[in-house]
């Protein structure tokens, strides 16, 4: 019955909306003899609300006993652990907090605990003491809480992606850029099609089925109001969201939640099933069921509520910031599941808000039936529903032995292509491989983590539009145009004391991290400081470093007394190791440094465990280690700006290396925010490529670039440097639409009626540099909050004995010039310590 | 005429007049390229122009470089002869790409080494 064509009729079941609860009822029904296909509006799966919310499976102490929302939470809680079992996803049980702050908030815990009686939920109220001691980060005020040890931690787009895998292997199909339009009734003597639901898209096609269940989300009432006089309607309800920084991974071990009060309904703090830290949401009624843009009074408002749980909450750690849309019904403020009286065939999954999450499991389970019921469907043999999710090995997680054996067999997983979140290439083709596979740059990034990272995509970018448009034959810019088209961490000393083999016999005197400006001059120096064995690991596919992309003069003026581009600076040094026969292995990632603590069981040497595709995991064996890993750019969570989160939004570096190094040009109308000198040199170099460089906005009174590339960057092409001034608003729903712009008062604040609007298609952040420090945090170096980078004496040494530094990894450098000088400090240095270990 | 020099970070704020006798005067600097610069922003302006150009069969581009300091106004020709040109691999740092760029009598170089190692 099944019919090859889909513009034909022909499937039993046409689930609307491929979001959790839409895959989750998909994947259930294919348990049964039942074709079934998914429309989703959308490009990918989990493109509304479950790509942007809190994560959390809820415990079901909170919602009215009595309701739907009660029983599919308990139900679908209990679910959980099989389901993410199954499907290979992380998920944790690490219980809930609801904190009280004073007599008045303990009340309401008193009547959350009887609510949870009355839900079947084990809840208990702890006290303070009880509190500090499970949570010693929670704030002080805080004087009792409510623990309900069933909630839990999840990663909603893994889980959805997963669902679809295990759907599509079951033989669900998936139809996307499929928004459902029309739905009406065949009419009789149509084709044998009698009775059954026509379904028009926007673009003509037309698809037809004996029933269809709408899980539509935020546009599930549209839907149901085709087809039933029984009228919804959803209020979009958009909930801002902050991310943090791994860093702050352990900050809480339970999921914080606050008594709901006169305040609203309180922000959460918690950790995620990935090692970081979400916090919020806001709840705010809007219009527009698409705008998920984020505002300057939303995130003051998670900021300021946070702070009530977590009063240390550091704002440095942001990451991201996003917002997600709730579908809040307003007519009866429950789910509204199984068949709409009126319309019978026509199943219903309407208003799905909190707790819908939680209750997806349940809700696939429970609709499933019902549909199956209605047809007069039989269950498949439990034997021939396959099992498979199209998992893929996620390296990060590996043992060194698993991870050394994979890469051997498959050279891909050997490429670290993603370095906040170690993902590799073979990952991220996986991923695109996969039945529902990536198709986007957004469909990469939630399978695979690869842009999820601190950095948030500024060093991998480029490579992922390279896999994508490899794998899917299309030119890599294709994918920058628009957003369509936990398990634990390893254990990160096992990962460096692992049983790897050892990469020779003899160790090293030097081993230098990094074979840009400050590893080539550190490595250089320390061969002529009669280190014997020195050698060179480079991340990139060659040395150079970010040099490689600085194609504008004005390097080498003091070293040189000439005036040389990055890559002739960078070549004068690669040649001089080359004369100095010292190895730079390239496309090889360090993956962490097991200093020497205990100098008489290892000789004093540390271990530098290292992947590439080639040589797969290597452990060297070194005397001396010299960081030379550089900085990266500030990415644009970490500026907190509001608005939308459309493509066309980079950092600068990034678009230094598409342009320069890629031949890939983003837009043709740019605003750069932030005047560092990267934003400024790249002004220039887009008006050369045929861009209009529309203005160079700066937050502080005075450029942070140098004055020599306001004068010979905008001066010299008219571009306006617009100081005391910033970005309030991103516009654009897919890509860029232009940005507004607002002058700031003293403490930075934008001064209304001053905003100034620029279409655009492109925003540059240039907004400062950050040393990139996590091997160094592994390492255990101690750190300067100042520079972000390790303390070092005069002789570039860190805390940790026999471990040296030099360049961008200490401190963001004006001169290059001066990278060179210290790095060559800190090779000799570091040959000197290999020596004396000799002695 | 106030300017600020672009040689090094320090980016000095020069004055340069020219006198009643034609001579030019440069205050503000701290080295001879810096009285230098201010000279010639009063004469005739020059600036290095650096860019890329196509490589024939490759999406990666060659990024090239004026070997030296061009007069400020021919830097739209500079480029444009830039865009209308493609070269072929290998190409070596300081290879010549433009004889006598836009008739500055300036060459315009490559400035990486692309398929030589």
């Amino acid at each position: 019955m099944c019919l090859e064509d889909q513009n034909d009729v022909g499937d039993d079941v046409i689930v609307i909306g491929a979001g959790v609860v839409g895959c989750a009822v998909a994947r259930e029904l294919t348990r049964y003899n039942l074709n079934v296909r998914v429309l989703e509006a959308g490009s990918d799966v989990a493109e509304g609300a479950s790509k942007a919310n809190s994560a959390i499976v809820h415990a079901g102490f909170d919602a009215k006993p009595g309701t739907n929302k009660a029983k599919f939470n308990v139900w679908g809680n209990r679910l959980f652990e099989d389901v993410c079992r199954e499907l290979k996803v992380p998920f944790r049980r690490n219980g809930s907090l609801v904190l009280a702050f004073g007599a008045e908030d303990e009340k309401v815990l008193e009547d959350l605990k009887a609510r949870a009686g009355q839900n079947g939920v084990p809840v208990e109220i702890i006290g303070q003491d009880d509190l500090r001691t499970r949570e010693p980060n929670v704030a002080p005020e805080a004087t009792a809480a409510l623990w309900a040890p069933t909630g839990g931690i999840c990663c909603p787009y893994e889980l959805t992606f997963r669902l679809a895998e295990n759907a599509a292997a079951n033989g669900a199909t998936f139809s996307f850029d499929a928004k459902v339009e029309k739905v009406e009734k065949g009419e009789k003597g149509e084709k044998g099609e009698k009775g059954k639901w026509m379904l028009t898209c926007a673009d003509g096609r037309v698809f037809a089925a004996r029933a269809v269940v709408n899980c539509a989300g935020i546009h599930s009432d549209e839907l149901n109001n085709l087809v039933s006089a029984t009228k919804y309607a959803i209020q979009a309800r958009r909930g801002e969201y902050l991310m943090l920084d791994k860093d702050e991974d352990g900050t809480f071990d339970a999921t914080m939640f606050q008594v709901p009060s006169k305040m609203g309904k309180g922000i959460l703090v918690s950790p995620t099933v990935d090692g970081t830290v979400i916090v919020g949401p806001t709840a705010e009624d809007i219009p527009d069921k698409e705008d998920r843009a984020t505002t300057y009074a939303g995130l003051e408002k998670v900021t300021a509520g946070a702070r009530r749980t977590y009063p240390g909450l550091p704002l440095g750690k942001v990451i991201t910031e996003f917002s997600g849309l709730r579908a809040h019904e307003t007519t009866v403020g429950d789910f509204i599941l199984g068949e709409a009286p009126d319309a019978l065939g026509f199943f219903n999954a309407v208003g799905v808000e909190s707790p819908g999450l939680t209750s997806a499991p349940a809700i696939g389970l429970w609709l499933s039936e019902r549909v199956a019921v209605k047809l007069g469907a039989s269950k498949k043999n439990p034997q021939l529903i396959s099992k498979d999710v199209s998992w893929w090995p996620k390296t990060r997680e590996m043992s060194p032995e698993a991870l050394a054996e994979l890469v051997a067999r498959d050279p891909s997983f050997g490429r670290v292509i993603c370095r906040c979140e170690e993902v590799t290439e073979g990952e991220i083709r996986a991923a695109i491989r996969a039945r529902v596979g990536a198709r986007t740059l957004d469909g990469v990034k939630r399978r695979t983590r690869s842009g999820m990272g601190r950095c948030q995509g500024g060093f991998c970018t480029p490579r992922v539009i390279e896999i994508l448009g490899a794998e899917l034959g299309l030119p890599p810019e294709a994918f920058l145009m628009s957003r369509k088209t936990a398990p634990r961490r390893l254990n990160e000393s096992a990962r460096t004391f692992g049983a790897s083999k050892d990469s020779g016999a003899e160790p090293l005197d030097v081993l230098v991290i990094g074979a840009g400006p400050a590893g080539l001059a550190a490595a250089i120096a320390a061969k002529d400081a009669g280190a014997a064995r020195v050698l060179v690991l480079e991340r990139d596919d060659a040395p150079g470093g970010i040099l490689q992309q600085c194609i504008h003069n004005g390097f080498g003026l003091h070293r040189f007394k000439e005036e040389l581009t990055g890559p002739e600076y960078a070549q004068r040094f690669i040649d001089e190791a080359r004369t100095r026969s010292i190895p730079l292995v390239c496309g090889t990632m360090v993956l962490g440094i097991d200093p020497a603590a205990d100098a008489v069981g290892r000789a004093g040497l540390h271990l530098v465990t290292a992947m590439s595709p080639r040589g797969g995991l290597k452990i060297y064996r070194t005397k001396a280690v010299v960081l030379a890993m550089g900085c990266r750019e500030r990415p644009r969570g970490a500026l907190m700006t509001p608005g939308t989160r459309p493509a066309g939004v980079y950092t600068a570096g990034t678009v230094q290396r598409l342009v320069n190094m890629d031949g890939i040009m983003p837009g043709k109308r740019v605003v750069i925010l932030g005047s560092g000198d990267i934003g400024l040199i790249m002004a220039r170099r887009l008006t050369f490529s045929g861009a209009k460089v529309l203005a160079c906005i700066e937050i502080m009174k005075k450029s942070s670039g140098l004055a020599r590339n306001v004068v010979q960057c905008l001066n010299d092409y008219d571009i306006p440097l617009l100081l005391s001034h910033t970005v309030t608003d991103v516009e654009g729903r897919e890509h860029v639409t232009g940005v507004k712009v607002a002058k700031v008062d003293d403490a930075l604040k934008p001064i209304p009626g001053t905003e100034m609007h620029f279409d655009c298609d492109t925003l540059l952040l240039s907004c400062g540099l950050i040393p990139e420090n996590e091997l160094t945090k592994k390492a255990g170096v101690e750190m300067d909050p100042k520079t972000r980078g390790p303390k070092v004496d005069a002789n570039m040494a860190t805390s940790v004995p026999g471990i040296f530094a030099g360049g961008n990894v200490v401190r963001v450098y004006d001169l290059v010039d001066w990278v060179s000088r210290d790095s060559e400090t800190a090779g000799r240095a570091a040959a000197a310590y290999a020596k004396g270990l000799c002695a | 005429m106030k300017t600020i020099c672009i040689n090094c970070p320090k980016g000095c704020e020069l004055d340069v007049t020219r006198q009643a006798d034609g001579t030019i005067v440069v205050t503000g600097h701290a080295c001879p390229r810096g009285e230098a610069y201010g000279r010639a922003e009063l004469e005739n302006p020059t600036r290095m122009v650096t860019g890329l150009v196509r490589i024939a069969g490759m999406r990666k581009p060659l990024p090239v470089k004026t070997k030296t300091a061009i007069p400020k106004g021919k830097i739209d020709a500079v480029l444009f002869a830039l865009h209308q040109t493609t070269v072929q691999l290998p190409v070596k740092i300081g290879d010549v790409i433009i004889p006598n760029v836009a008739d500055t009598g300036v060459d315009v170089v490559a400035t990486t080494n692309i398929g030589i190692w």
